[in-house]
């Protein structure tokens, strides 16, 4: 067969395309071994790295990071005596479920992972069918609960709940003379956004507002025609689990458009991030919870944290505060379960109760989901006073 | 009043998607590359308008025209480097520049990270307010520096010797070669206007959204409607299309979802392409 210096370019193209991927791939993964060692756990995190949500990652990283150093440095965790180390391993899911399986599945066949930290509410349900046939755990940092329940025992949410945010917020608002008006809740168009916006939705209406749903897509940039629509006859527009860079366009724009209610933020505020794109002038009046960058702040262990984070990401994420205490939940339940065996830990870890930096954290949630699988959690309220995000209300 | 607000949001949206969407139909036009890392030259003329502007306090204005031409020499290096080998080979280019934008975008979030940044604009805040239509001042500027470049750029094609080498290289590299013109050249100069144009689009639309890496994918995905919908090399097609496509996108957001006005334009791309296989404007 004649090759021809039009193939041989093809297959030089082609095996560039493959390099680049090779190398991508390989960038996902800086820590290595598995949980083949008897005494330690390898937490598999599968995260956002790149796209847009690329800032979690590296905030949720630092953050599980420092737990683990805690952990290790304090050998919370120890069987027969000896004990246990903990240590991470990352993933980049970018957001996107397909990729997110293709890492997760690397994880359990090559990596042998057993323990799972996942992000997003779109992304859990796409792991679990895989991580449940290898009688492996997940660990859910997602907005939404469809994915925990009866059905999914080794599924746990150490999250917020954005409902209870939403109530929280509204309770404060109307508290403090807000009137019923109009609101509309933003989510993104997807399977958390249909399950959960209507809830959100019916919740603002019970407390007195007429409300609807926006369901924006995650790569939406222009929000120019969605606020034209609702800028002047909304009250308050509530941010749902959107990321912060388009809850910063969406706001701004709806400013310029003529929006002079209020923002609320129930999916936690990303205050550095808004500020960077909208003014301190629009946001000022706004209220975010749950409050967890100020509830971390209540403890000891949770001002070490907060240092701890400035000094690996330059600013505190609040939310990512549940992955640390989540992370002492789960030495405590090794440490009852004298066992690595993902089945046996999830047994022990709703009866634990450990003192975490937002306070004592513990799993319930069976009155609501049938099963303890949902980390109970305060809904503290902040507003932003004079450009800065300030408690209001603490949560309890 | 509403209807007047669609037009004025299409019109805006479809004025930088016209930047992006001439640039790529330029290239493909001379070059016969599909250029898929169009979108990353885009995202790092927001991100180089962005370190002008915050870390050497440049003023925007310059900062624009400072970004175009930075991201107009980087395009001509790449060219040199990569994509010389691939003119007139429209399935290695592709695949060429698709390894290129992984990389890039890979490397793009290495140095720059995955938070989101962004920059404040001259006329942030300001808007002409007409009755109920509210049109911000940033947008304006954006549609005004649209029509300024494409004015420029048509001058350019149509009315300079330079303009005519580049249709006579489109039309016919072995003839445009015996007048003493060279293809290769002209090829190059071309991914380096192209260049130019998207990194102009990034800078243009950095305060009106946040910067990540990740940010050119949207409007190359969208470029690549208008181009194909205006017919592959049409410039005039092009515009057109990012108007009407603009313009689309905004009626379906405003009186249905952003998601539909996504799918929306790619059904509409369809029935053209049932009736037109060339697009709008194309030719053989």
């Amino acid at each position: 067969m004649q090759i021809t210096t039009r193939t041989r370019r093809a297959a030089v193209a082609l095996a560039s395309v493959a390099m680049v991927a090779a190398t991508v791939t390989a960038c996902g993964n800086d820590d290595g071994g598995t949980d083949s060692d008897s005494r330690e756990v390898t937490i598999g995190l599968v995260t956002a790295f790149s796209g847009s949500a690329a800032a979690y990652g590296e905030a949720e990283r630092a953050s599980l990071q420092t737990a683990v150093e805690y952990a290790n440095k304090n050998q919370l965790a120890k069987i027969d005596g000896e004990p246990v180390t903990f240590k991470i391993k990352q993933y980049d899911s970018a957001y996107d479920p397909t990729k997110a399986v293709t890492v997760t599945r690397q994880a359990l066949d090559q990596d042998g992972v057993r323990y799972f930290e996942v992000l997003g509410g779109g992304i859990v349900p796409a792991v679990q069918p895989l991580v449940n046939k290898e009688n492996a755990l997940i660990f859910a940092t997602a907005a939404g609960d469809d994915f925990i329940g009866k059905d999914q025992p080794k599924t746990f949410h150490p999250y917020y709940d954005v409902r209870e945010a939403l109530k929280s917020i509204l309770d404060y608002y109307l508290g403090n003379g807000g009137d019923k008006g109009r609101l509309v809740v933003m989510y993104p168009d997807d399977d958390l956004g249909q399950s959960v916006g209507p809830d959100a939705v019916k919740i603002a209406e019970d407390a007195g507002f007429q409300a609807h749903a926006e369901l924006v897509g995650r790569d939406v940039t222009d929000f120019a025609p969605i606020m034209s629509k609702i800028a002047k006859k909304t009250d308050v527009i509530d941010f749902g689990p959107l990321p912060p860079s388009q809850q910063a366009v969406a706001a701004k724009q709806a400013r310029q458009l003529g929006f002079e209610g209020i923002f609320t933020f129930s999916d936690t505020l990303s205050l550095d991030t808004l500020l960077q794109t909208a003014s301190a002038a629009d946001l000022e009046g706004s209220l975010a919870a749950p409050a967890l960058e100020f509830q971390a702040n209540l403890t000891e262990q949770g001002k070490a944290w907060t240092a701890s984070m400035k000094k690996k990401t330059g600013q505190v994420d609040g939310w990512t505060a549940v992955a640390y205490d989540n992370l002492l939940l789960l030495a405590s339940a090794i440490n009852d379960a004298q066992s690595l065996d993902p089945a046996k830990v999830a047994d022990a870890l709703p009866k634990q109760k450990v003192q975490g930096i937002l306070g004592e954290v513990s799993y319930g949630g069976a009155d609501r989901y049938g099963i303890d699988r949902a980390l109970n959690l305060p809904y503290g309220v902040s507003e932003v006073k004079d450009g800065k995000s300030v408690l209001v209300t603490p949560g309890s | 009043m509403e209807l007047a607000q669609v037009l004025f949001n299409g019109v805006s949206a479809g004025a930088t998607l016209a930047l992006v969407a001439v640039g790529l139909t330029l290239v493909f036009g001379i070059m016969r590359v599909v250029n898929f890392a169009h979108g990353v030259l885009f995202m790092f003329g927001a991100y180089t308008a962005y370190y002008l502007t915050t870390e050497a306090a440049v003023p925007y204005l310059v900062a624009i025209v400072l970004s175009a031409v930075i991201i107009g020499a980087v395009s001509i290096v790449l060219d040199m480097a990569v994509f010389k080998r691939f003119h007139g080979l429209s399935l290695e280019g592709a695949i060429a520049a698709i390894a290129l934008t992984l990389l890039l975008q890979n490397m793009a979030f290495l140095v720059f990270g995955g938070a989101s940044r962004s920059i404040k604009g001259p006329l942030d805040g300001k808007a002409v307010q007409i009755g109920e239509l509210t049109m911000q001042g940033h947008r304006l500027f954006i549609i005004g520096v649209a029509v300024l470049l494409v004015l420029a750029l048509s001058y350019l094609v149509y009315r300079t010797s330079f303009g005519r080498a580049m249709r006579a290289v489109q039309q016919d590299p072995a003839a445009a070669r015996m007048q003493g013109i060279e293809p290769n050249t002209m090829s190059t100069l071309t991914f380096g206007l192209g260049g130019a144009l998207a990194g102009a689009a990034g800078a243009l639309v950095a305060p009106e959204q946040v910067l990540l890496p990740s940010m050119g994918e949207a409007p190359l995905l969208l470029g690549f409607v208008a181009i194909i919908l205006g017919g592959m090399g049409s410039v005039g097609g092009a515009l057109l299309a990012s108007l009407g496509i603009g313009i689309v996108q905004s009626g379906v957001s405003t009186y249905w979802t952003p998601q539909a006005a996504v799918w929306t334009s790619f059904g509409l791309v369809l029935i053209v392409l049932t009736f037109r296989p060339k697009g709008l404007f194309g030719s053989d």
